[in-house]
């Protein structure tokens, strides 16, 4: 990818974003013609851009949309719901696409034929009289046209089994003069089928021949994957058209999932249907359906396809059968479980990983890195002089200045090289105007979001981590939080619900608060769904607080929503935005009044800080713990640890204390195992700090305690269960650092998902 | 030159070798507008550009041993473009 490709990348996701506000506004005021050329312009430009690149459909796309702008700006056309909808679904398709194009280097398959339609829905809307529906259009409208029942005619018999692609191929005119060789793209084509090549118009009978204008339309049939079709005719893409002819058998998924899943997930999940469909005893069968099980949804969650890594994680449980038929739609991108497609797509982990900054920024660090030099070379005379032996107080004194002075210098240069980081909160709380809209209209619920504190900053990392669970709050604040209209009006409140999504500085961290007006939390529903979940045993259910009941909200597997929406309700969501707080160093809680409304507040530290943690060694193996989950650290000598069936536990401070092992845990072999099993021999105890419960976590030894950055895991490791993330020490290995709130919640908890070493590469 | 004119006995024929680029098509298009009845020979071609593949589409002129190339072979072989001469050419 080149300088300019990133800087496109940057400047469509500016433009689209800042179109869709000004899309919005237009909505709530329709009068308002300065928004229109604002939104004309966007379009303007983001056509300009893509005019750089090669992506035909994207730019007749965006021609189409700009054409009934200007028609809007004109006022032949009315700036009306239908104008706007149809610009926001043209800006979500580019939206997607651009995210493709980053991601694959090219449009999706669909661009085409999704393209066609978006520019037939704009010619309409200009005069439909005037301007025919396209041809893209018109060929995505029809099942098999004539050219193709032609071209099979002729290729008959049609090789069995084997999917076909037909192609028809229409070159420019002028193509010849443009280098062109069509036959040429043709022969990049290894298994043809059938080929035929005949004039567009009828040859004139007479006169002169004109040997450079091409007048040949091409058709053929070919085993190669569309994809690869697509591939070699990706230059010419607007004279091409596609027709799948037989529908691809379940081997050939992965290349029709291609267009849904990256292909290295499809990749693992079509080698995980393999692995399930060659015959084994009864035994290994159950273990290796498990692993395929596990495999897939790891797979799938490092793409946020969380719901369909649920459902081959459950259908693992199920059977063989229920597996494959699960790997198969997903595979097929018939599961239902994406997103709805108005929505827009949360774009991949993988963004990009620029960061714009301030040219004032810029300019005072290179102030102060030229202050730094001039302050180095100041110190260079002193070392110079102190080697030449002169000693006099006035050197002493000289090097201590010197010294201070390079001190702030560096502070004041670090401060500033943090600072860099530091985005507006705006940045993300801008994007949730549109999905807000969506979700909204798709429930039926009128809505106002009202922001605030948006010029808050806080560190890159944060705020981009922040979308993906706010989301989640945003759309059960939606859902479950907000009553029907005619509910409100019954109880007295304005039919139009209003969420608050605000930020504000306190103390050294930004609290991020999301609140609805909504119908509240009901302590008494969330007991009543505790009880029957069995997430707190019934007695310590009783003595729970209100306050902390309604708490459980963030349990995993806790929802309590009575039937199972588009927008949320499948059991997944608050337990994600606490998980994805804690990785950042955050805290999440709730605050509720029934019939007044919900408060979520995420309170989070201004910057990705170091953390400290705590090595311990399990077996051969070295782990880092974080500190501030470690209470204390007591030795215990074994004869006073016992042995209750179940578990183990032992007396602390006056308070019986289950004691796990950590070994257990993570599930090290016991022959890995260290430590001597005598009743004298002393366990190392870590008694962790949790809020629910005191647990005591046994390990073989205990080492330094170190200043760590840690990194989020990503990729397919990403959500690997109980691990907080990743970091280097000194001598350059790699460290695993354990949440071990997760892990214990996956051992104890209601997650049931395989074991932690099948989460590891 | 890749597209030549030689004299066969009492007939020209016009000769494609090696590779034929998009040039080619014209000097072809010349000689066979020229003498509409000259034979061409295809098997010494090596790599047609289309355009030179539509001039022998267009003109249909007879044609002699089988193409060298073997995908203009097989866009040659497509029933219409013997049927006005209806001469099977390879």
């Amino acid at each position: 990818m080149n300088d300019l490709f990133e800087q496109f990348l940057i400047e469509a996701r500016e433009l689209i974003q800042s179109a869709t506000e000004d899309l919005l506004a237009l909505e709530s005021a329709p009068g308002e013609g300065e928004a229109v050329n604002r939104v004309f312009r966007a379009f303007h430009t983001l056509k300009g851009s893509v005019g750089l690149f090669d992506f035909p459909p994207l730019l007749e796309v965006l021609h189409a949309a700009e054409d009934g702008l200007v028609a809007a700006r004109a006022g032949t056309v009315a700036v009306d719901a239908i104008l706007i909808d149809l610009s926001l679904e043209t800006l979500d398709a580019v939206a997607r696409w651009t995210d493709t194009i980053e991601g694959q280097g090219d449009l999706p398959a669909t661009a085409g034929s999704e393209g066609g339609t978006l520019v037939a829905r704009f010619r309409a809307l200009l005069a439909p009289t005037l301007h025919p529906i396209p041809r893209a259009a018109e060929s995505a409208a029809t099942t098999r046209p004539d050219w193709v029942a032609a071209l099979v005619a002729d290729a008959l018999p049609l090789p069995e089994g084997v999917p076909l692609t037909a192609l028809r191929y229409v070159p420019r005119a002028d193509c010849f003069f443009a280098g062109d060789d069509p036959i040429g793209l043709v022969r990049r084509l290894p298994s043809l089928v059938a080929l035929t090549v005949v004039p567009v118009e009828p040859w004139p009978e007479t006169g002169e021949h004109d040997a450079f204008t091409c007048n040949l339309a091409i058709t053929l049939l070919t085993a190669e994957p569309r994809a690869e079709v697509e591939a070699v005719f990706r230059v010419v893409r607007d004279q091409i058209t596609l027709e799948p002819l037989v529908d691809p058998a379940p081997a050939i998924g992965v290349e029709r999932a291609s267009a849904t899943l990256p292909v290295v997930v499809a990749a693992i999940l079509t080698e995980q249907l393999r692995v399930i469909a060659t015959p084994g005893d009864a035994d290994s069968d159950a273990g290796r359906r498990e692993a395929a099980g596990q495999a897939a949804a790891n797979a799938l969650r490092s793409v946020r396809r969380g719901i369909a890594a649920e459902a081959c994680a459950r259908a693992a449980q199920q059977g063989r059968e229920a597996l494959s038929r699960v790997l198969e739609s997903v595979l097929e991108g018939r599961d239902g479980v994406a997103l709805p497609p108005s929505v827009p797509l949360e774009p991949s982990a993988e963004t990009s990983r620029l960061l714009r900054i301030d040219a004032a920024r810029v300019d005072t660090l290179i102030a102060l890195a030229g202050e730094l030099v001039v302050a180095r070379n100041a110190l260079n005379h002193l070392v110079l002089r102190a080697v030449d032996g002169i000693q006099d107080a006035g050197l002493s004194r000289a090097m201590h200045e010197n010294d201070a002075l390079i001190g702030r210098l560096a502070a004041d240069l670090h401060r500033n090289v943090t600072g860099l980081r530091l985005l507006p909160m705006a940045q993300v709380f801008r994007r949730f105007r549109r999905p807000v809209r969506e979700i909204a209209r798709s429930l039926g619920k009128d809505v106002t979001l009202d922001v605030r504190g948006e010029d808050i900053e806080a560190d890159k990392g944060i705020v981009e981590t922040l979308f993906d669970p706010l989301l989640h709050v945003l759309r059960n604040a939606l859902d479950h939080g907000l009553e029907e209209p005619a509910e409100r009006r019954q109880a007295g409140k304005p039919e139009t619900g209003r969420i608050v999504l605000g930020a504000e500085v306190q103390e050294d961290s930004i609290v991020v608060t999301l609140s609805d007006d909504g119908r509240g939390i009901d302590p008494v529903r969330i007991r009543a769904a505790a009880r029957e979940r069995g997430l707190v045993a019934a007695d310590g259910l009783a003595t729970m607080s209100d306050a902390a009941v309604i708490d459980l909200i963030f349990t995993p597997g806790f929802s309590t929503a009575a039937r199972v929406s588009d927008v949320s309700g499948r059991g997944v969501g608050m337990d994600v935005v606490r998980a994805a707080a804690t990785r950042i160093g955050g805290r999440v809680s709730v605050a509720s009044q029934v019939g007044r409304g919900t408060t979520i507040r995420l309170a989070l530290p201004h910057r990705i800080a170091l953390t400290r943690i705590m090595l311990v060694k399990v077996g051969p193996d070295l782990y880092g713990l974080p500190l501030d989950s470690v209470g204390e650290v007591v030795r215990r000598r074994r004869d006073q640890i016992l042995d209750l069936g179940p578990g183990r536990a032992t007396v602390h401070r006056g308070r019986t204390v289950p004691v796990v092992g950590l070994a257990d845990l993570l599930g090290t072999p016991v022959t890995a195992r260290l430590g001597d099993g005598s009743p004298d021999a002393e366990a190392r105890l870590l008694v962790l700090r949790s809020s629910s419960e005191t647990v005591a976590l046994e390990v073989d030894s205990l080492g330094a305690r170190l200043d760590v950055l840690t990194r989020p895991l990503t990729g397919l490791v990403a959500d690997a269960p109980g691990i907080a993330g990743t970091t280097v020490l000194g001598d350059g290995r790699v460290l695993l650092v354990l949440d071990p709130q997760a892990l214990l919640a996956r051992s104890f908890g209601t997650e049931t998902s395989g074991a932690l070493s099948e989460g590891l590469p | 030159m890749s597209v030549r004119r030689v004299v066969d006995g009492s007939a020209d024929i016009v000769v494609l070798e090696g590779p034929c680029p998009v040039e080619d098509a014209e000097t072809l298009a010349a000689f066979l507008l020229e003498s509409p009845t000259s034979p061409v020979d295809l098997s010494a071609c090596a790599r047609m550009h289309t355009a030179v593949l539509q001039v022998l589409l267009r003109l249909q002129p007879m044609r002699r041993g089988t193409c060298g190339d073997p995908i203009a072979a097989r866009c040659l072989a497509w029933p219409h473009s013997n049927e006005k001469n209806g001469q099977a050419a390879d």
